[in-house]
């Protein structure tokens, strides 16, 4: 199978349509698929739900398909470092799902190795928890958090050989390996 | 805080009591911590529980504490390649707990990462699901499966440092990672003991936080079969 494509829009040919669900690699601009990025602003795909930690700055990452208004929801841990995230947010343009970073790291991973759920303490007794079920083990009690899937996730790596073996460059690193769900 | 110590015999110094529970690393024979355990069944510590995949053989690796009877429980996912093993567990000497291979990598994971239970859909509808709680998500049946933690991590590696951190040599990686993080203690072995700074930290598997104590081990790596290609003529 080959694995190599030209450039990325010939790498995302086939796989975008609206109302998809996309992961996105890289904690604010460190370790993004810059590439991925642009060429999905350029298909004009809309309607997107995006998994990533945060969503870019204005002019750049994430943050430009939020000027285009590709992104109809951000499943992520941190709204800074960008105003347009944040206005749309506050003017109810954009839908926004909060999770604690480390819960939305186990989502991700979780997704990827076939769990659907899994039990932490994180965020029981918070706003977090609402809504979720709860469950004692050993007198303690935790909150359920399901495991995240997407139908397309774009990641970058520092070094990758043909049959798409990756490695990345020191804290580029971050949500990019659990980022394969 | 000293992480260095002289030998398995001191590492081990004051972190053993009867009825205690034991991770330990390894897979066969392969990335095993094997001077931590002959250090442990010099120890004569006893009624112990022990996490770790299979149990050696009959004669080297944890089989070694089968043939003291210092084991009272394993908590494994493989028998094979250990008569004495077989043999306890059909006597009834032995309790054992039956886990898929990956339930109980994915186990160790979550006590290690804090997370008590998580579900799966390995082993519905078999005896492994027994008596455990099942839940359906999107009209799929999983089952719950818990969290390990252990008092004691034993574990194998390649090379490590005075603070710790540890870097394992291919498969015999295995198990050892996950236990590395599951331990109230983790104690580790390793072939070399290198100057801090040394390893890169973006290959270091196991950061040093996760290690408590830490020897420079000698090594037999037996292996249980060794099948060779006849030398060509």
């Amino acid at each position: 199978m080959k694995k190599v494509y030209a450039n990325a829009g010939a790498a995302l040919d086939g796989l975008l349509f609206d109302g998809m669900t996309i992961m996105a690699g890289g904690f604010g601009l460190c370790g993004i698929p810059e590439n991925l990025i642009t060429a999905l602003r350029d298909s004009g795909v809309k309607d997107i739900t995006v998994i990533s930690n945060n969503c870019g700055v204005d002019d750049f990452g994430l943050g430009l398909l939020l000027q285009t208004r590709q992104i109809k929801k951000m499943v992520s841990s941190y709204v800074g470092e960008n105003k347009t995230f944040e206005q749309q947010y506050l003017n109810d343009e954009l839908e926004l799902e909060f999770n604690p970073q480390g819960t939305l790291a186990e989502r991700i991973r979780a997704g990827g190795a076939g769990i659907p759920a899994f039990y932490t303490k994180t965020g029981v007794g918070t706003v977090i928890a609402d809504g979720k079920e709860l469950k004692d083990f050993d007198g303690e009690t935790y909150v359920m958090e399901t495991g995240l899937k997407a139908d397309l996730s774009i990641i970058k790596a520092w070094k990758g050989d043909a049959e798409g073996n990756l490695i990345y460059n020191k804290t580029a690193r971050n949500f990019n390996p659990v980022s394969k769900a | 805080m000293k992480k260095v110590y002289a030998n398995a015999g001191a590492a081990l110094d004051g972190l053993l009591f009867d009825g205690m529970t034991i991770m330990a690393g390894g897979f066969g024979l392969c990335g095993i911590p094997e001077n931590l355990i002959t250090a442990l069944r010099d120890s004569g510590v006893k009624d112990i529980t022990v996490i770790s995949n299979n149990c050696g053989v009959d004669d080297f690796g944890l089989g070694l504490l089968l043939q003291t009877r210092q084991i009272k429980k394993m908590v494994s996912s493989y028998v094979g390649e250990n008569k004495t093993f077989e043999q306890q567990y059909l006597n009834d000497e032995l309790e054992l707990e039956f886990n898929p291979q990956g339930t109980l990598a994915e186990r160790i994971r979550a006590g290690g990462a804090g997370i008590p239970a998580f579900y799966t859909k390995t082993g519905v509808g078999t005896v492994i699901a027994d008596g455990k709680e099942l839940k359906d998500f999107d009209g799929e049946t999983y089952v719950m499966e818990t969290g390990l933690k252990a008092d004691l991590s034993i574990i194998k590696a390649w090379k490590g440092d005075a603070e710790g951190n540890l870097i394992y040599n291919k498969t015999a990686r295995n198990f050892n990672p996950m236990m590395a993080t599951a331990g109230t203690v983790t104690v580790a072995e390793v072939e070399e003991l290198v100057p801090v700074g040394e390893l890169d930290p973006d290959f270091i598997h196991t950061p040093g936080i996760f290690v408590k104590r830490i020897i420079k081990g000698d090594h037999e790596k037996r292996i249980e079969r060794t099948t060779t290609r006849p030398r060509e003529a």
